[in-house]
């Protein structure tokens, strides 16, 4: 897809991920565009999550699992050999289902990355945590207990925390897995006016399996079944007039 | 939850018809007072028109709890919102239906002996225009609901004739004024019929192929078919 004024940023082209001898992501070509949100959306079991892991190269951590194909981010080959993961981290954030912040302090949760790549000055961590407590809209409730331990926050917070760790190292993408479903509706509307605020600074990729947030807080939709990507297009076309019988199928509940 | 909106989705559907058929029997009771000059059939149709104002209102209400309640989206929400509309055009065709039944009664109580315009060609062509806009409905066929936009035309040019005709007629038989203004306002009120059963077309074809052709003449002739 063409969008005037975005780079590409991530680029799968003929992209697989095999489980042993399972195709789990099978030959996707993507791209997914700068500075916008972007939605994976399809049933359990469809491949997405694996796609978003293997931006990261979290599926390194299966021994059975394997990629086949090409997947690039901002030009980079992922899946080539002598990949700095760690520096690869550094570029992509990830948010998880379930908060799970360090049992640590609240500062030294945003600090730890920023340290782990080299950061020391005391003034400039503090610069660094504030700011992404800021942009994680939970600076004003814990700026005055930045030493308390990070467990003690509800889950709506700790998930923010988690948003605010993740882009305190300045990736170039975010991955959102599930982000709000452990979360009650008002938590959850938090995070979801947190991905409008961020969009534009970040890119992100987001899977979720509640549909009518993909339609809220999405740019572009893409919808996965049994490991292929069947359609890739604007939010509000995917919601009103999708291309693929498909992916109407499965929006509409139509499904088995 | 996807069970849930098929039933209420079936149920929306039977209510659709059962306004359409109900809007279908008015206007041809009207169209056959005006011809028979059959007060108590004028009549009929003017008291049948609350239930259809009823039915309007409580299909309105339908749709408005579905999308509160089950936010549909893709061939779902066109739709509902293609009901939403149709449902509103249905009811003033209805409105339409009572204005010729009171212009029939006009005619029938005080014009008794005078002669009156032939009808029956644009009255045939509106009333299949109607019942086309609806079949496309039921059976989803956006080649039919294209056939109704493209008709719309010649009914036009049917109520262009009759407004030239009966400009004449006035100029001759000043007299005759009042009668025929009431004539005249029939042949306007079955060219507004036309355009409601185009607009029906229109929002079936928006149901089915999720594209918009209102205000757009040259989409009309596409798949005419």
């Amino acid at each position: 897809m063409d969008f005037p004024g975005k780079k590409d940023l991530l680029k799968a082209e003929s992209f697989s991920v095999f489980y042993g001898d399972n195709e789990a992501v099978r030959k996707v070509d993507i791209e997914i565009p700068e500075g916008l949100v972007t939605a994976i959306i399809g049933p359990s079991g469809c491949g997405k999550s694996t796609f978003l892991r293997a931006v990261n190269r979290m599926n390194d951590l299966i021994p059975s699992c394997r990629a086949g194909g090409s997947l690039r981010l901002d030009g980079q080959e992922l899946y080539t050999q002598g990949l700095d993961v760690v520096m690869l981290r550094k570029q992509v954030g990830m948010v998880f289902q379930k908060p799970n912040p360090f049992p640590k302090s609240i500062f030294d949760n945003i600090a730890f990355g920023p340290r782990i790549h080299g950061v020391r000055d005391r003034s400039k961590l503090a610069g660094l945590v504030e700011k992404s407590l800021q942009q994680a809209a939970l600076w004003d409730e814990v700026k005055d207990r930045l030493g308390d331990n990070a467990m003690g926050l509800s889950g709506g917070q700790q998930q923010r925390l988690c948003l605010a760790r993740a882009i305190a190292v300045n990736p170039k993408i975010l991955l959102m897995d599930e982000p709000a479903s452990a979360l009650d509706p008002r938590s959850t509307s938090k995070i979801e006016d947190l991905i409008e605020e961020l969009k534009g600074k970040y890119t992100i990729l987001i899977v979720t399996h509640n549909m009518q947030q993909a339609a809220r807080v999405s740019d572009l939709t893409a919808f996965f079944y049994e490991g292929d990507l069947i359609e890739f297009g604007e939010t509000s076309q995917i919601f009103t007039k999708p291309g693929e019988k498909q992916t109407e199928d499965y929006i509409t509940g139509r499904f088995g | 939850m996807s069970k849930h909106i098929r039933v209420e989705i079936d149920k929306l559907k039977k209510a659709i018809l059962t306004v359409g058929t109900s809007v279908e029997e008015s206007l041809f009771k009207a169209v056959k007072s005006l011809e028979s000059r059959d007060e108590k059939l004028a009549k009929e149709v003017i008291d049948g028109d609350p239930e259809i104002d009823r039915m309007e209102v409580e299909l309105e209400e339908e749709c408005l709890k579905i999308l509160a309640l089950h936010q549909p989206v893709a061939v779902d929400l066109r739709l509902i919102i293609s009901i939403l509309k149709i449902n509103n055009d249905l009811e003033r065709v209805g409105d339409l239906s009572v204005n010729i039944a009171e212009r029939a009664l006009f005619l029938a109580q005080s014009s008794r002996d005078k002669s009156l315009f032939d009808f029956s060609e644009m009255t045939t062509k509106v009333r299949e225009m109607l019942k086309n806009s609806l079949d496309a409905l039921v059976n989803e066929d956006s080649i039919l609901a294209h056939k109704v936009c493209v008709s719309d035309e010649i009914v036009d040019g049917m109520n262009s004739d009759f407004f030239l005709e009966i400009q004449k007629e006035i100029k001759e038989r000043p007299a005759d004024v009042e009668n025929l203004i009431h004539q005249l306002s029939i042949s306007r009120h079955l060219e507004r019929i036309a355009d409601q059963a185009t607009n029906i077309a229109e929002d079936v074809i928006y149901m089915i192929e999720g594209k918009i052709i209102r205000h757009k003449a040259e989409d009309y002739n596409e798949n005419r078919g």
